[in-house]
Parts: C-alpha cells; structure tokens; sequence
C-alpha cells in the first residue's frame, strides 16, 4: 500500500494523468444504429459531455458544441435542454448568434410542436436588436399548444420596439375573438387603445411637420396648434412623449418607461 | 398443469436463492447511486435522465440475471445430477416449461420489485410518473422473451459460457436489427434482402416490443398495440419453448 502511494505521485506528474479532452463525437446515424431501444438515454449521455466541455477551450467551440446538441437532439428529440443548451448557452456574443438561430432553425422540425424552440429563436431575435423577427418567432410559439399567456400578448411590444404599432395593432384585434379569459382580454383591450393613441399621435405629429413644416418640440404643440384635443393617457408607461433622438424617418411618438 | 406451476414455483424459489440474483439487485443500487450523479449533470432535464437511467439500468440488471443466473443455474443442476432427479418426477416437456415459467415469473418479480424501489428513488427526486409502468412491462416482455431464447441456448449448449454469451449477442442483434435491416433495405441484392428480411422478423427486435419511450415523457401507449405486443411476445415465448423442447429431447435420445 505504501508502495503504491509512493509511486503513484510521481507517475500522474510525469504526464500519465494529463488527460486532454477528446473533442471527438461518433455521428447521430451511427449512434442511433448502434444504441438500439437506449438510445434515448445515450443522447442524455451526450448532452452530459456537452455540458462538461462548455466551458472547455475547445477548438472552433460553437461549430463543435452544436455538433455535439445536434447528435443529443437527433437522438432524442424530445429533449429540451440540448436545444436550450445549444441555441441559448452556446453563444456568448451577438456574433454567435446567427449560428445559434440557424442552428435552431434545423433542429426545430425534429420537435415542431414544442414552443418553447421558436421562443428560443425570437429571444435571440431580441438579443441582436431585430424585434420584428423576435416578434414574428413568438407568433408562432404562442400558437403552439402549452404556451403560456404572456406569449400571446407581449408581441405587441415587440412591435412597437421594431417601430411596427400598426402590425401589433392588427395581431391584438386578430387575437379578441379567439381569447375567452376576462383578465386576458381586459389586457388586450387595454394594448389596443395604447397602440390606437401612438398610432394617433404619430400621424397628427407627421400633418403637424407637413402642416408647418417642422416636428412639434412636443406633443404639446399638437394641443396648442388644434390637432388634437388633449394628449390621452398612457395606459402602460408613464406618458407619451415624441422621440426625436434617430434619424428623421425613426422620429416617433413613445411612451416613458423608465 | 399442476406439475408445471409447482416446478415453476420450485424454479423461482431456487433462482431468488441464487447470488446472481442477490448480485443484480447489488448492480441496480450502485446504478441508481450512478444515475443520481448523471442528474445532476444534465442542466434542466434531470427528471428525464433519471427516468431513462431507471429503464436502462432495470433492463441490463434484469439481461445480467439472465444470462448469468438462469444460465448458470440450468448448468448446475445438470452438473449436480439435479436435473435427472427431476425427469423421474416430471416428464421433459412439463420439466422445461416449468422452468421457462419460473425463468419468467422471477423476471417479472425482479422488474415489478426493482420498478418499486426506482419509482420510490424518482419520487424522492420529483420525476416519478406511473407512466413508467408501461416501459417497465415492455422489459419485462422484451426479457421474457430472453428467457425463453436462454433456454434454447442452455438445451443446445455443452457449457453455460457459450448459452451465455449466444444469448448475449441474441440480445444485441435484436436491439441493433432494426438499424441493421434499414441498412440491407436500401442497398443489398432482392435474395439477400429477403434472406435478412427472414432473420429480421425471426429475431427478437427490440424495436417491435418497446414502448420505453413514449413511457418517458408520460404517454401510455395505444390499447391495440399493447395487445399486439403482448400477443407477439408470448407466441414468441411458446416458439422458443418448442425449439427448446425439440433439442432437448434430441440430445436425451
């Protein structure tokens, strides 16, 4: 016993012990032939080496990640967290991502009636600053079954973020009939009138700038010039406001949140 | 009739009394401990991994009680003269099916009383489903069978290592012959095709009797079904007693 203590140090320093990971991952084809009726839980075999070599220095880390979600969702298909992992934990910057929506994209018809992979999708979507793809991904989660109310009305926001009133406007009215939940369509109503008072005050902002030749410094202008009667109240944030800070094309009227 | 439940029950009692036996259930406890440790790796799924590892560990304690303790107990009785003092009480063909019962019924016992102690271990840890049920009676035929395809091989076979090790490649061939099958499907010549085509649906396919997974995620499989593969695994059983029954009447005369 002794013995074995005294050389067992010397030979893991001596380079015995200094296992490098093996970043190597027989293809789904072949697994799925040798694995037989355990399939399902190899692919949770592969989805644990995933996990392990996250935060590795792997080479060409994303391709190889991907590769290795990719074989645990061809699989097991049903498996959630290796399109979690790969889609979501994967990328690290917004220059990953594209990589990570396709990525996505190819594995999402292995599942297509899980919601939460074209949720995935629009929330990286939202990471990259494209609110209207983010909004049109969740379109289609919140029509999958098991998807959870917030879904269905929060597109409406990210509409507005993409500069789009009008589109969120048309999904919220295409959504009334369909929503028999009182709190639900209390809340919708109340997202029609706000998306009715922006795109209102949009368009009397831009006969405003037509009519006398410049933007109103406020939407007090409007008020003071006759457009309209009186700013309405922001049902959601804490008032309107017009946002000049972009280009001429991106002015328009929003509401303070912060 | 009498005669084949009592050497079954004769043939459970020495198979629980076996150490292999005592050993499978060693094996399943050290994967369950094993299976807890791989939960925990799996960010977000653990349920899944816990369920999939129940099935999987169930289904290779269950193969290793097969093949090395039926087999062996079959081997050890002819050894020790038992079996010969068996054949004067009871005659070959209900000698063979009591044994096959018993093979089958302990089996069963295993699986019910192992599926027990992993939903317990799956209800400490949140992932129990009596979903699971269905997966565990597909081992259960898919093992049944095994036994039956053990039992051909302990007839045909001088040594228990070659019964063994036959029906452990029986079982990876009819886990791997779907696959397999696929592949002849697409590329090899019309005879051999219908050559393998014959060995496919001769073999015991692990994909015609499993219903592991659907039993995962909390599906039940279809009624129909569930009496179709219970029906194909029992004429499956009684084909391997027949063969089993044939050889060992050969090799007395």
């Amino acid at each position: 016993m002794g013995g074995l203590l005294f050389f067992s140090g010397p030979v893991s320093r001596s380079g015995a012990g200094d296992a490098r990971g093996i970043y190597f991952l027989p293809s789904a084809g072949y697994l799925r032939m040798v694995t037989g009726s355990f399939r399902p839980f190899f692919a949770n075999l592969v989805c644990i080496k995933g996990v392990l070599e996250l935060t590795d220095p792997v080479p060409d880390r994303q391709t190889y990640l991907l590769k290795v979600f990719k074989t645990a969702i061809e699989l097991d298909p049903r498996l959630l967290s290796a399109y979690f992992l790969g889609g979501m934990v994967v990328p690290v910057n917004s220059k990953d991502m594209p990589g990570a929506i396709n990525f996505l994209e190819e594995v999402r018809e292995l599942n297509p009636r899980a919601w939460q992979i074209p949720y995935w999708i629009g929330f990286n979507y939202l990471q990259i600053g494209q609110h209207e793809k983010a909004a049109q991904y969740y379109q289609k989660a919140a029509a999958l079954p098991g998807a959870p109310q917030y879904l269905v009305t929060n597109q409406a926001m990210l509409y507005y973020r993409a500069n789009k009133p009008e589109g969120a406007l048309m999904y919220l009215e295409g959504l009334l009939d369909s929503i028999k939940d009182p709190r639900s369509l209390e809340l919708i109503k109340r997202k029609i009138t706000w998306l009715k008072d922006l795109i209102t005050l949009d368009a009397k902002t831009r006969e405003f700038k037509a009519r006398f030749g410049s933007w109103p410094d406020a939407l007090d202008d409007l008020v003071n010039r006759g457009l309209i009667a009186e700013i309405p109240q922001d049902p959601f944030g804490h008032g309107y406001f017009l946002d000049k800070r972009g280009a001429e094309a991106d002015i328009r009227v929003r509401s303070k949140f912060e | 009739m009498r005669k084949i439940f009592y050497f079954a029950l004769l043939t459970v009692k020495q198979a629980t009394r076996e150490k292999s036996f005592w050993l499978g259930w060693f094996l399943l406890i050290a994967l369950i401990g094993f299976a807890l440790f791989l939960g925990e790796l799996t960010a977000g799924e653990k349920e899944i991994v816990l369920r999939n590892a129940q099935f999987s560990f169930i289904e290779l304690s269950g193969l290793f009680l097969i093949v090395f303790g039926f087999i062996y107990g079959f081997y050890r009785e002819k050894e020790t003269r038992l079996q010969e003092v068996y054949l004067t009480c009871f005659s070959r063909p209900v000698y063979l099916c009591g044994k096959l019962l018993g093979y089958i019924v302990s089996c069963g016992m295993y699986i019910l009383l192992a599926s027990l102690l992993c939903s317990v271990f799956l209800w400490a840890n949140h992932a129990f489903i009596w979903q699971l049920f269905w997966g565990s009676f597909s081992i259960f035929l898919k093992l049944s069978i095994l036994c039956g395809v053990s039992l051909v091989f302990s007839c045909l076979f001088e040594f228990p290592l070659m019964a063994s090790v036959s029906t452990l490649f029986v079982y990876v061939s009819g886990e791997t012959a779907y696959n397999a099958f696929k592949i002849i499907k697409e590329s090899a010549h019309p005879v051999s095709k219908m050559l393998f085509t014959a060995v496919y649906h001769l073999l015991p396919s692990a994909d015609k009797v499993d219903f592991k997974y659907p039993a995962l995620y909390g599906d039940s499989p279809a009624v129909t079904r569930l009496l179709l593969v219970t029906a194909y695994a029992g004429a499956y059983v009684l084909f391997t007693y027949c063969l089993a029954n044939v050889i060992f009447e050969r090799k007395k005369n």
